[in-house]
């Protein structure tokens, strides 16, 4: 083998959760960590808050080389995601920490062609998306039923199957739209309570766990500069990342606890369960998406039947296996807390 | 010569206050597609789908199309207070400077904005919520990119052209 | 070469094309790709380019800008903010600076609607500035009251920047607006009293109207019942939450255009004037906008802002020399980025230092804000008063950062003020319960 250049390699990561998130905090830490595995030799200049590329650019950025490696949601490029799309639909995901598994899962049995312009790293993904309302408390369909939700991507889908109105915005908007009452809710994880604020304005919250989707969020490289790296390099990107799933899975279960945690705290603040024949009158309602979806796919040529067989035999699997929530909590005071 | 000059500058302003028309529609679209909304979501209890994502992109053209005729206005901001204080040649020479400075910006942006606009055509990516594919705004910038830079063509010829007198 | 040695011949090359008359956003852009491309890669810095702009032109917050400059426009061709004008000038003509104290008052109640200082400028801007001139008020006077008052749009609440200083230190985006009303209300009040002492000074400034008598008054104030009925409608609706704010600008460029119809007083050759004049000042604020986002970031691959903020907090001084030399900081970065990029890069190193000063974090908040809100006026990336430069065609940059100069003593003052009398801010929020 040829001796190992002395050179030190300078690479840029750009992430769109805000520095202070935990996600973010672990991005940088992943930064850290190859600099230490690799002795020095790689370095990582590390951008929050997408202050280096915005959230929706992120994806598109690596692919460009703005930056290197870049983590960001897949929804927010829609369209560029045909297949794995599939993750973010109703599967009654139970936590955010089987999201992770199983989004991960997902990518690896199927390796999908959209993801050839990149290397993946990892993917990450929030636990169940439920009704965040401001005035008018949701405990049947019906009373959904005119109301203007904010929501994104597949969320819109089941906000429109459900009777309510999408309003489409980011999350950094929701705070002032529900503040204003230009929207009466959001459809949205439990975790934006507190990483987000939004506890602040929020009256009520409507858990529908069985239809729970989710968003999934990638962490990617430049192909090029990938093929660039010196194997023993590329060994350690691959070590951390399967190091990384188990902790933003973590975090990801963590959060939701604490942002109804932080909800509670607020005075004239309820937190509604649907009765299980409502809550199956709700996963009727969503049902045709998945087969949309597989009508949809099948016709562009993907195995999207064997795509959903898979994703609900892995939820299934990771749900028997998951770690308790009040493991993570004391998981992430221990090695994340300041 | 200067007749086929003339002619040329006659034609890039024609077509610069025809993109600025595109604009003013788009404006105008705009404005309509808000109202719209507003009563549709308030009175009807249905805010037209899509109504913010279509809204932005309408801002594209908005702004997009206009570039070229502000140009020609000159109604893009600039420090003038130490140029305008030297002599005539000296001007002439930092206008001809700055207008090819100009023309490089937009040649490259047009360049980049057709690439960006393939990237996203063959990539397939839609908006979030409505799914509108959005390249060929992309390629609207293009477009615009490469009026201006004619714009500032004609501009920088016409100072430099000055000092021949 | 160091990224920070890059960065600093980055700004100094922006300085010097400005200073050649190039525009001021073709130039951030040129200079900012460039930049980017030397410490990037050429090609990043080529995809920034176009990546950036079409971000910012696609920009659903960013309409605002549009709709409320198209609802000027036909405010104006409609002859309404012309009226508008004179019943200010009616009820207010004998008081020196009466009409550019109206203005202040005016951008303060468009500030309580709008986040943004660029939109509260071009807005207020469009309207007032040709008013005021008709008045023969001072160019520099109208234009830096217009731009310094038009930056109250980041402390009156609501305000983009108290949202994205709540999330990144996880403290209450509610008390945090909360504590931007009071501070906000005294700034407006000391940039009034800005325009008195300016007036009392040059009493050319400012000419006084004759005393209008009480039949003139009310024939005025009958002449714009119409107009205050849309502004209260507009204004209204965003506090009810019926519109968001693009929104209100479409319903009131809507109100403009149907009371023009109506009044008979808006032609078809008004309307198109009306679009035309709404094209250019949002094509000339947009465009600095996208240029000011390469160019931002271009400084922050460049890494000034986070060697400047762990330089300040390392330093063996007493809390407050330490403030003043943040203020300092956030004065110097405020002059090269935009605010919003400013603060997410610098506040995760200079908060914890301000916390471990035993300092309180919403009033930080509110210092950071007012901060912010001078570098939206001061030279060279001074947004708001490129954007009024842009409307005020005929007054020459100079004038304009002339006129600004007392405003930035008014900030300044309250700066002071709240350095002295933390409580003028926190009061407020410490009686609301969450
Ligand atoms: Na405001
Ligand atoms: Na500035």
């Amino acid at each position: 083998a040829k001796p190992a250049p002395t050179e030190t390699i300078k690479l840029t990561y750009s992430n769109f959760f805000p520095p202070t998130h935990l996600h973010s905090i672990l991005a940088d830490q992943f930064c850290q960590e190859v600099n230490e595995r690799t002795n020095g030799r790689v370095e990582i200049t590390y951008y929050s808050g997408g202050t280096l590329t915005p959230a929706p650019k992120i994806y598109d950025g690596v692919v460009s080389g703005i930056s290197d490696i870049g983590m960001s949601v897949l929804a927010y490029t829609m369209g560029r995601f045909p297949a794995t799309e599939l993750v973010d639909m109703p599967h009654a995901y139970p936590n955010g920490w089987v999201a992770t598994k199983v989004a991960n899962d997902f990518y690896h049995k199927f390796k999908p062609k959209e993801f050839d312009d990149v290397h993946v790293l990892y993917f990450h993904a929030h636990g169940p998306g439920v009704v965040f309302t401001t005035k008018k408390p949701v405990r049947t369909m019906e009373d959904l039923k005119g109301l203007v939700i904010r929501c994104t991507g597949i969320g819109a889908k089941i906000m429109e199957a459900l009777g309510a109105r999408g309003y489409g915005a980011s999350q950094a908007e929701a705070y002032e739209l529900m503040s204003k009452g230009t929207v009466d809710g959001s459809f949205t994880p439990r975790e934006v309570l507190k990483g987000w604020k939004q506890a602040e304005v929020v009256k009520y919250v409507t858990g529908c766990y069985d239809i729970g989707y989710t968003a999934n969020m990638f962490v990617v490289m430049n192909k090029a500069k990938w093929d660039s790296l010196p194997d023993n390099v590329k060994e350690v990107f691959t070590e951390l990342s399967e190091e990384w799933i188990e902790k933003h899975g973590k975090v990801w279960t963590y959060y939701d606890r604490a942002g109804i945690d932080y909800f509670l705290t607020f005075e004239g603040r309820e937190l509604i369960e649907l009765p299980p024949q409502e809550m199956a009158r709700w996963v009727e309602a969503t049902r045709p998406l998945v087969s949309q979806y597989i009508t949809e796919k099948t016709a562009m040529g993907l195995p999207a039947a064997e795509y959903e067989e898979y994703l609900m035999q892995q939820v299934k699997y990771w749900t028997e296996r998951m770690p308790s929530e009040t493991s993570c909590i004391e998981w992430v005071k221990k090695e994340l807390a300041k | 010569m200067r007749d086929k000059m003339e002619n040329f500058d006659k034609f890039i302003r024609l077509l610069s206050n025809w993109l600025n028309w595109v604009a003013g529609v788009a404006l105008v679209l705009m404005l309509v597609l808000i109202v719209v909304d507003i009563i549709a979501a308030k009175l009807f209890n249905w805010p037209v789908p899509g109504g913010i994502e279509v809204v932005g992109f309408l801002g594209v053209v908005v702004v997009a199309f206009a570039v070229a005729q502000t140009q020609v206005l000159h109604g893009h901001i600039e420090v003038e207070f130490l140029v305008s204080r030297l002599p005539a040649k000296a001007q002439r020479a930092i206008a001809g400077f700055t207008y090819a400075c100009g023309m490089v910006l937009f040649m490259l942006l047009g360049w980049q904005s057709y690439e960006f606009g393939r990237t996203l055509q063959i990539s397939g990516e839609v908006s979030m919520t409505q799914r509108i594919p959005f390249y060929p705004l992309v390629y609207g910038i293009a477009i615009c990119s490469i009026v201006v830079f004619l714009v500032l063509l004609v501009q920088c010829v016409q100072v430099l052209g000055k000092a021949k007198k | 070469m160091n990224p920070l040695v890059i960065g600093t011949i980055g700004i100094v090359i922006l300085v010097v094309i400005f200073l050649l008359r190039m525009p001021v956003g073709f130039a951030m852009a040129i200079v900012g790709f460039i930049g980017f491309s030397f410490l990037v890669s050429p090609q990043a810095g080529l995809s920034i380019l176009a990546r950036d702009i079409f971000h910012i032109f696609s920009s659903y917050a960013l309409t605002v800008i549009p709709m409320f400059v198209f609802m000027g426009s036909i405010a104006a061709a409609s002859g309404m903010s012309r009226r508008l004008y004179d019943a200010s000038h009616a009820l207010l003509g004998r008081l020196r600076g009466g009409l550019a104290m109206s203005t202040v008052a005016a951008c303060a109640s468009f500030a309580a609607i709008c986040g943004s200082t660029t939109a509260t400028a071009a807005a207020m801007g469009r309207v007032s500035l040709p008013e005021m001139k008709r008045y023969n008020y001072d160019d520099s006077l109208a234009t830096g009251c217009v731009a310094a008052a038009g930056s109250l749009g980041i402390l009156i609440p609501p305000s983009t920047i108290f949202i994205i200083y709540g999330i990144m230190t996880e403290q209450s985006i509610g008390k945090l607006f909360v504590a931007g009303v009071f501070p906000g209300l005294i700034l407006a009040g000391l940039f009034i009293m800005t325009v008195s002492l300016i007036c009392i000074r040059n009493p050319s400034f400012a000419p006084v109207g004759a005393m209008a008598n009480w039949r003139e008054r009310a024939g005025v104030i009958v002449g714009i019942i119409e107009t205050v009925v849309l502004f209260v409608f507009v204004i209204t609706g965003l506090f009810l939450g019926w519109f968001s704010p693009t929104q209100a600008g479409g319903a009131g460029a809507a109100g403009a255009l149907l009371i023009g119809l109506v009044r008979r007083q808006l032609n078809w050759q008004g309307f198109v004037n009306a679009i035309k004049d709404a094209l250019r000042i949002t094509c000339m604020v947009m465009v600095i906008v996208a240029g000011a986002t390469v160019f931002g970031h271009f400084i922050a691959v460049t890494k000034i802002p986070l060697v400047l903020s762990e330089w300040v907090v390392s330093l063996p001084l007493s809390p407050m020399v330490i403030m003043g030399v943040i203020v300092l900081v956030y004065l110097l970065g405020g002059c090269f980025m935009d605010a919003l990029a400013l603060i997410t890069l610098t506040i995760p190193i200079v908060y914890p230092a301000v916390m471990a000063l035993g300092l309180a974090p919403i009033w930080f908040g509110v210092i950071i804000v007012l901060v912010t809100e001078m570098g939206v006026i001061t030279p060279p990336v001074g947004v708001n008063v490129y954007v009024i430069n842009g409307i005020a065609e005929d007054v020459p940059l100079e004038t304009i950062f002339k006129g600004i100069f007392p405003f930035l003593g008014a900030l300044v003052l309250m700066i002071g003020i709240l350095l002295a009398f933390p409580q003028v801010a926190t009061f407020l929020p410490g009686l609301t319960t969450r």
